[in-house]
């Protein structure tokens, strides 16, 4: 109950911030986002392989993103997180393509995409995914973690955890399935 | 569009999480242009994603970088296309595709019937296959991953017909032998991690000689 109301008090400080940021352009405000978001930023982007120089670098432009499209962020499709992890992921695979070769491409809509749809995150979301994650078997449980937090491919979460490619994939299919229902109940 | 055959729901979990290698990442966006059940699942792992990183433990952001971050805010944003994070590469040819174009394309002939063109520049194995009609692939099973996006044309195997759009996301449990349609060249855009295994010799003395 208690982690329920610090979390809707969170999302409506977010969601204020980002307010005072695209309507008066408050560096107080973008301050606030970079204190919460920038050390969380960086542990992600190092947990998927980048360098500390290479991290920190990719922080900032994610977080200067922040600050130029903030007023392409709308609540009312998708939480603060889903927003900023989408901006992060991206420019982490663009640093990676540069690392290998040049690929001439549009930019990718749906990939980058900024606006999921129809897709509304609020507490009880959280709350509710965080109950389902909790009663996922460990097995699933860790596959989800190292697919979606840390971004390992199936190949090599299969050979971290000496499982079969396909037992990789159906507890990954199975924990997404649930978590998708504990996603649809809140909604 | 309807579509019948997806990519398997933990390979869009990946692909949303950013997990996928480039090849796959390749096949499923095609894929995801046209298909809202599958664009609708991807949003679906972003936010789930996103949760996820809300709720980790952080790291320390210098002080340093910090300082720098607040020193470029009043750069003006540079809004060209390649500055713009895209996340998913696709190759030009891929993302405007068209059946106009497919005779000018380098062919390799690899079996009787059967022809590749490969995608360098994309890391892992990338290719299109162009198969006559009537042609059936020799049966083969997998090392690991195999999905391939039907382009043009169509084929059937054992688990079903596959019209354009529609893809295949195979593991290493599964052996099949596709045939292609016979009224006209079926082209599909295969992504794979390991070699095929096929089963008779003649197709495996091929595979060495011609690295396919």
């Amino acid at each position: 109950m208690l982690s329920t109301t610090i979390e809707k008090n969170q999302q409506a400080r977010w969601l204020q911030l980002m307010q005072r940021i695209a309507e008066q352009r408050d560096r107080e405000a973008f301050e606030q986002v970079v204190d919460e978001f920038g050390g969380r930023l960086l542990r992600f982007l190092l947990q998927r392989g980048a360098s500390h120089d290479e991290a920190e670098e990719l922080v900032q432009l994610c977080l200067l993103r922040v600050w130029q499209r903030a007023a392409q962020f709308n609540a009312g499709q998708g939480a603060f997180t889903a927003w900023l992890f989408r901006i992060a992921r991206n420019l982490h695979i663009d640093q990676l393509r540069r690392h290998r070769h040049e690929v001439r491409g549009e930019p990718d809509e749906c990939a980058s995409g900024e606006t999921p749809d129809g897709l509304v995150t609020d507490q009880r979301l959280q709350e509710q995914v965080r109950q389902e994650l909790s009663r996922l078997p460990e097995r699933q449980a860790q596959v989800v973690y190292m697919a979606f937090y840390q971004g390992k491919t199936h190949a090599e979460i299969a050979t971290e955890l000496e499982i079969p490619l396909g037992s990789v994939k159906s507890s990954l299919r199975l924990a997404f399935a649930k978590l998708r229902s504990s996603m649809e109940v809140a909604l | 569009m309807t579509l019948s055959h997806h990519p398997d729901d933990a390979s869009l979990a990946s692909f949303a999480a950013g997990g996928s290698p480039q090849n796959f990442a390749c096949v499923m966006q095609l894929h995801l242009d046209q298909c809202d059940r599958c664009r609708q699942r991807v949003g679906q792992a972003e936010t789930l994603a996103g949760l996820f990183f809300g709720q980790q433990p952080a790291d320390r952001f210098s002080a340093a970088s910090k300082s720098r971050l607040m020193a470029m805010l009043d750069q003006p944003a540079d809004e060209s296309p390649s500055a713009r994070p895209r996340g998913t590469p696709v190759p030009e040819l891929l993302r405007d595709w068209s059946d106009q174009q497919v005779d000018q394309l380098p062919w390799r002939r690899i079996a009787p019937g059967i022809k590749q063109v490969r995608f360098p520049e994309v890391s892992g194995d990338l290719y299109l296959l162009r198969i006559a009609p009537g042609t059936c692939l020799p049966e083969h099973g997998h090392g690991g991953g195999e999905m391939t996006l039907v382009l043009s044309g169509s084929y059937s195997d054992e688990i079903g017909r596959f019209t354009p759009g529609n893809v295949a996301d195979l593991d290493d449990s599964i052996e099949h032998q596709p045939i292609a349609d016979r009224n006209r060249d079926c082209i599909c855009l295969v992504a794979t991690d390991a070699p095929l295994r096929f089963k008779d010799w003649a197709p495996r003395l091929f595979q060495r000689l011609l690295n396919f």
